[in-house]
């Protein structure tokens, strides 16, 4: 058999042929036992015994360890030999500070003493469940929201100062519209009066009065104008907590916080995995910092809120696998 | 995680050829994925990049052991009917173990992600960088090469294989 064709009996195999090919293949005898090899060789190598679940669950953590270590500066927060005192360490260190287990957790398996890992920092994490902060501490957030909360009294203050300002105004106007428009009609009450009498006056006083009045009215127009538009209700009305708004960039750092989806997401850690077929919207909580990789299946929407507002983050599925991204 | 950690880990396994190194393998894979998520690119396929790192830092391990799978002696003779089945799970994967062992790294790699991870020639072209052309070839010869060592073996078969 030629090598051509064992190659076109394995790309058959793995449903790589085109529909030519695949004729080709089946309407060879010598092929068609060739398939027969590959498929059992395939099965064969598939067959690879599951990891134990304590080495498994000692992966995962050291895992997760270090990537809480990777986004906090190298360093994790650990407790030392000392109950009473805590340092951090530096992972990039050879020489470790000794760590004891402290699980954040209940777990269901202890920790094994090193895991069976040469690397000592491994063989650390590996043994020690390094307590994590889920969430990385933002000092500069204080200071930050202080002065937003100025900012948002000092605006507040403006917006009732510009408020009372302008409700004055709107007062005086009216106070001039009823005069003008008085000293309208007592104008043309005269100027029929007197009728040709006094042209020049009444002309001078019935062109005063009508200026005024067309002046006041307007105003007086504006201001309901504007007072309409205040009292009518806005075009965009608020939308539904679980309403995706919009795809808008996130910044690398947000803090989000789900609070709608269309599935049912577990919360562990800063690692989900979407549970397929539920469509009732969730109301779980899930903070985490990005990238968040959440495991689901294509079309999820998941709602998130930030400091900056409500935002939609798209979930990108690629072959079954969705991740939160920060931008639609 | 969880959902990948299977995968990654018979990934390894079948790379590095026994389960000691296969552990290693795995946690150097695990943590080179989460430290590279920063560096990930949305546009591209999460699974090969996650496959892809875990496959490099898997290999780049075995390199720094400078160990190849260790070698295992083929020459093992089970009694077909009396064998316990745990035995004969065990000498199948010494078989499996012993022929990835004499393939080219870059073959045993493709055959691995087709096989075990069930990538198609697409993801694997991704995932390795090289050309489709070269991932069907490359399995190709890698299933050729395999199937000789099997049937060199073959009256060591497991039994569950050879009274099929």
């Amino acid at each position: 058999m030629t090598d051509e064709l064992n190659e076109l009996a394995s790309a058959y195999v793995d449903g790589e042929t085109t529909p030519d090919e695949s004729a080709r293949v089946e309407n060879d005898t010598q092929a068609q036992i060739t398939v027969d090899k590959i498929r059992r060789l395939s099965s064969r190598i598939n067959s690879v015994a599951p990891q134990q679940d304590e080495v498994r669950e000692n992966h995962i953590a050291a895992a997760l360890a270090a990537f809480d270590a990777a986004a906090s500066d190298k360093t994790i927060v650990v407790d030392k030999p000392d109950p009473d005192a805590t340092q951090k360490i530096d992972l990039r260190s050879n020489n470790p500070a000794p760590l004891r287990a402290v699980p954040n957790e209940p777990q269901d398996q202890a920790p094994t003493s090193n895991g069976g890992y040469s690397d000592p920092n491994i063989a650390g994490l590996v043994g020690n469940v390094v307590p994590i902060s889920p969430k990385p501490s933002y000092r500069w957030l204080a200071p930050l929201a202080g002065a937003a909360a100025f900012v948002l009294v000092l605006g507040a203050g403006f917006t009732i100062a510009s408020q009372d300002t302008f409700t004055s105004s709107s007062d005086e106007a009216s106070s001039v519209a009823v005069a003008t428009t008085d000293s309208a009609v007592a104008a043309e009450a005269r100027q029929v009066e007197q009728q040709a009498g006094s042209a020049s006056a009444s002309d001078a006083a019935d062109t005063d009065a009508d200026d005024q009045a067309e002046s006041a009215a307007d105003f007086a127009d504006e201001d309901a104008a504007e007072v309409e538009e205040e009292s009518a209700p806005a075009e965009s009305p608020a939308p539904a907590d679980n309403e995706l708004l919009s795809f808008d960039v996130l910044p690398d750092d947000a803090e989000l916080e789900m609070i709608g989806s269309n599935t049912e997401l577990s919360t562990d850690f800063q690692f989900s995995s979407c549970a397929t077929g539920a469509n009732d919207p969730s109301g779980g909580e899930l903070l985490g910092y990005l990238p968040i990789m959440v495991g689901g299946e294509r079309g999820e929407l998941l709602v998130f809120s930030s400091e900056t507002g409500r935002r939609g983050v798209s979930v990108s599925a690629v072959d079954n696998q969705c991740q939160l991204l920060p931008q639609g | 995680m969880r959902r990948h950690y299977d995968y990654i880990y018979a990934v390894c396994r079948r790379v590095a050829g026994n389960d000691a190194d296969a552990n290693d393998c795995t946690q150097e894979a695990l943590i080179a994925v989460v430290k590279g998520l920063q560096r990930f690119n949305s546009q591209s396929s999460f699974r090969s990049w996650a496959y892809r790192v875990a496959t490099n830092a898997c290999l780049d391990e075995l390199r720094r052991k400078k160990r190849r799978p260790v070698p295992t002696d083929l020459d093992i003779e089970v009694d077909v009917h009396t064998a316990p089945t745990e035995d004969r799970i065990i000498v199948e994967q010494l078989y499996v173990d012993g022929a990835l062992r004499d393939l080219d790294e870059n073959f045993r790699t493709v055959i691995v992600l087709r096989d075990i991870v069930g990538m198609e020639y697409r993801e694997i072209s991704e995932c390795l960088d090289i050309p489709m052309g070269t991932v069907r070839s490359r399995i190709s010869r890698a299933r050729q090469q395999l199937m000789q060592v099997f049937e060199q073996t073959g009256n060591k078969t497991p039994p569950t294989e050879r009274h099929r």
